[in-house]
C-alpha cells in the first residue's frame, strides 16, 4: 500500500484509519471491469455490501443519507442585515485606501461572452476597487443580471471589508469567470 | 513572512482545464521557491497525464478501451480508484466514479482534481516551505498564512448573482473546495438516481485535505441542503451552502468563523 491517499475522513466513533482490505474488494471488480457498470454490480449485491461494512471506517460505512436528528445548518444573514442584498441596503462608509497601482485581471471567455475584472491597488498590495472592464452581455438574461451586479460589486466588496482576501473559490458559470479573472488579479500583485 | 523589501512569490500554471495559482509568502532565497513551484506544477502535469480522460494516451483511458489491465497502471491509480469505491459506498452514491452516460468506464475525475492538487503541495513541504496556498480552479490546499495577517482569507463567488462574494473563510491550514453547476460537469450527476445534481447552487467545504473536501463538496452538492449536514459528520469537515434563491446555509462551526 503506497501512502498516495490522505488519511481516510472518519466520523466520530469506532472506526478504523482505513478500510485495509478495499484494494482486494477492488481486485476480483476489475477482472469484470469491462462489462457495463461492473463495480456497481459489486456494490449492489448483497453480500458485496455486507463485505463492505466489515471494512468500511464505522458510521462511514453506512449508506444511508444522514438522518433529522443532524444539527441544522446555520441560515447566516448577509450584511446590512434583513434578507436584501440590493443595492438599497445601506453600506458603512468605506476605509480608506490609496491607489498606486492599476491591476488588469486575464480576460475569460463565457459562452456569454468575455468577462475581465480590473483592481486598483493600495502600495500595501491591498486591493482599493474592483470592477469589471468587460462583463458577458451576449444573452439578455445576463445583460439584466450584469446591469444589477456591476455597480454593487465594488461596493459590497468595500462594504464587508471583502477588498483584504488572498484567494478566490466558487462555482457557476458567471462566477467562475468573474473568480478566474480576480485570481489572476492575485496572482499579479 | 517576507522580509522588508522582498514580494510574495505568485505564479499561475494551465492545468486541468483551468489554471493552477500558487502562492508562497515564505522568505527563502528565489530561487528555492522557484525550484519548488516548478516541481508542484510538474506534479499537477504528471498526474494528468495518468488520470485525464480528456487525453487519449492517459492511463484512465487506455484502461477504458482495455488497452491497459488497472493493475498495470501506475500505483496511484490503484489506490484513487480505492479512494472512489469508499466514497461512492460511503455517499450512498451520490458520489460515482461511475459516469450513468458512459456504462462501464470509469472517470475519477471528481476526487482526482482535489486529490491531485493536495499531492502537489508536497513539492512545497519538501522544499521546507511553510507559507503557501495551491488554488486550481478554486479549490485549494493551504499552509501558514500570508504576510500580514494570522491566516489566508478565502472569497468565496456567490453563484446567484455574477461579481459578488457571498462570504470569505480565513483558514491557516487545510482546504476549501467548492462544488456547483457550473464545474466541468461530467462528475455532478447523482450517483444514485443517474440524474443531474441541481438543488443547491453551491457546496463549499473545510477540512484538513483537499482531497477528499472536493469529493465531500461533489457529494453533498448533490445531497442538497442535507448535504451540509452531512458534511459534519466526518471529523474536521465542515460545508456552506448557497441555495438556488442565494440563502447561504452554514454548518453552525463554520457560522463562527464566516464573514458575510
Amino acid at each position: 500500500m503506497t501512502d498516495a491517499l490522505p488519511p481516510y475522513p472518519v466520523p466520530p466513533g469506532p472506526g478504523r484509519d482505513r478500510p485495509a482490505s478495499l484494494v482486494r474488494r477492488v481486485l476480483p471488480a476489475v477482472a469484470v471491469m469491462g462489462a457495463a457498470g461492473g463495480l456497481l454490480v459489486l456494490l449492489d449485491h448483497p453480500s458485496g455490501t455486507e463485505a463492505l461494512d466489515d471494512t468500511a471506517s464505522g458510521g462511514a460505512g453506512s449508506a444511508e443519507i444522514p438522518s433529522t436528528t443532524v444539527a441544522p445548518p446555520t441560515t447566516v444573514a448577509p450584511s446590512g442585515g434583513a434578507s436584501s442584498r440590493s443595492t438599497t441596503t445601506t453600506v458603512p462608509a468605506a476605509p480608506t485606501c490609496t491607489p498606486s497601482t492599476t491591476v488588469t485581471g486575464d480576460a475569460v471567455s463565457t459562452k456569454y461572452g468575455p468577462l475581465q475584472v480590473q483592481a486598483t491597488v493600495a502600495s500595501d498590495g491591498s486591493l482599493c476597487t474592483i470592477e469589471a472592464l468587460q462583463v458577458p452581455s451576449n444573452d439578455r438574461k445576463s445583460v439584466s443580471i450584469n446591469q444589477r451586479a456591476v455597480p454593487t460589486l465594488t461596493q459590497r466588496a468595500l462594504a464587508a471589508g471583502d477588498t483584504d482576501f488572498d484567494a478566490v473559490s466558487g462555482a457557476t458559470i458567471s462566477s467562475n469567470a468573474y473568480k478566474r479573472s480576480l485570481q489572476s488579479v492575485l496572482d499579479q500583485l | 513572512m517576507s522580509g522588508p523589501g522582498q514580494r510574495p512569490f505568485r505564479a499561475s500554471h494551465r492545468c486541468m482545464g483551468t489554471v493552477a495559482s500558487l502562492h508562497v509568502h515564505d522568505t527563502v532565497e528565489p530561487a528555492v521557491v522557484d525550484a519548488a513551484a516548478r516541481a508542484t506544477f510538474d506534479e499537477l502535469d504528471r498526474l494528468e497525464e495518468i488520470f485525464s480522460t480528456f487525453r487519449p494516451e492517459s492511463e484512465i483511458s487506455r484502461a477504458n478501451r482495455g488497452e491497459l489491465h488497472l493493475l498495470d497502471c501506475s500505483v496511484e491509480v490503484v489506490d484513487v480508484l480505492d479512494a472512489c469505491t469508499w466514497l461512492e459506498h460511503t455517499t450512498g452514491g451520490a458520489f460515482s466514479a461511475h459516469p450513468p452516460d458512459r456504462p462501464g468506464q470509469i472517470d475519477p475525475a471528481g476526487f482526482v482534481k482535489g486529490w491531485a492538487t493536495e499531492r502537489a503541495t508536497r513539492r512545497l513541504t519538501e522544499a521546507g516551505l511553510e507559507h503557501w496556498y495551491l488554488s486550481v480552479g478554486g479549490d485549494l490546499q493551504v499552509h501558514g498564512h500570508p504576510t500580514g495577517r494570522d491566516r489566508w482569507v478565502v472569497a468565496l463567488t456567490d453563484p446567484t448573482t455574477p461579481g459578488e462574494i457571498v462570504a470569505t473563510l480565513a483558514v491557516d491550514e487545510g482546504a476549501v473546495a467548492t462544488s456547483g453547476t457550473a464545474a466541468r460537469g461530467r462528475h455532478l450527476w447523482d450517483g444514485r438516481s443517474g440524474g443531474r445534481a441541481a438543488a443547491l447552487a453551491s457546496m463549499t467545504v473545510t477540512g484538513p485535505h483537499l482531497a477528499w473536501a472536493d469529493a465531500l463538496a461533489t457529494a453533498a452538492f448533490v445531497l442538497g441542503a442535507d448535504g451540509v449536514g452531512w458534511v459534519s459528520r466526518f471529523d474536521g469537515y465542515h460545508a456552506l451552502a448557497v441555495t438556488l434563491e442565494g440563502e447561504l446555509l452554514a454548518d453552525p462551526v463554520l457560522a463562527a468563523h464566516a464573514d458575510a
